[in-house]
């Protein structure tokens, strides 16, 4: 698509965007912590507010050393994770909304873009509905993040690399009795 | 409610967070949103004979 709207000049830009990687510290943080920083949070109100039974299995925390493999795999390998997604969505599609409207408007229609994206897992029961919010929401932080970083595709590639890793490993741990 | 309404819920507070911290229009205080820039078309200069 972009070869064809924006010829080799616009695949270039788009490449550099991909391997970015000049931006603060702090911006690296916010891509790796802050999805961890949620899913642990929910984790803890879930088994304080809503009675989750936390896991004591020593086992069962044996896979956390597994996170760092996976998050590399998830960044490093297309097809797999999806943040092969983020050149698609960040690199091309939100600059193209963001002409001519706020940041905040084209990411909740690149939100409900991104949403129908993945429609097919959630009818098949591969991904929760819930999802579709977490989507939405993600959006927008993705959009902070992306504008933030004069538009570094990588940095958006390694958060939804570690969010996707971090919410893979955690939802079985703690679940209610409910199969997922 | 299961964990990942949870999850989607928190990542809407973040969000929200984010607007009302960095504001709507460019998600950002430092930098500009960025936007999908047209290539310029060189144009040859005419030519003085």
């Amino acid at each position: 698509m972009l070869a064809i709207t924006r010829g080799k000049t616009g695949v270039v830009g788009l490449l550099r965007r991909m391997v970015r990687w000049r931006v603060g510290l702090q911006w690296y943080a916010a891509a790796l912590l802050l999805p961890i920083v949620v899913t642990l949070t929910a984790v803890a109100l879930n088994i304080l507010l809503l009675g989750a039974q936390p896991s004591s299995s020593a086992a069962e925390f044996g896979g956390l050393p597994s996170v760092i493999p996976t998050f590399f795999i998830l960044l490093l390998i297309p097809g797999i994770g999806g943040a092969w997604e983020e050149p698609g969505f960040r690199g091309y599609t939100l600059p193209v909304l963001q002409n001519g409207s706020s940041a905040l408007f084209a990411a909740l229609i690149l939100g409900v873009l991104w949403a129908l994206w993945h429609l097919p897992f959630y009818i098949t029961g591969v991904d929760d509905s819930s999802e579709m919010v977490q989507i939405i929401a993600w959006t927008v932080t993705f959009a902070w993040l992306f504008n933030n970083t004069r538009g570094s595709v990588l940095l958006a590639m390694m958060m939804h690399a570690m969010s996707n890793t971090i919410g893979v490993a955690s939802p079985p741990k703690c679940s209610r009795g409910r199969t997922q | 409610m299961n964990l990942a309404w949870l999850r989607g819920a928190l990542w809407c507070v973040v969000a929200i967070v984010l607007v009302i911290v960095y504001g709507s229009q460019h998600l950002s205080r430092k930098h500009h949103k960025q936007e999908d820039s047209v290539p310029e078309v060189s144009m040859a200069s005419p030519r003085v004979v």
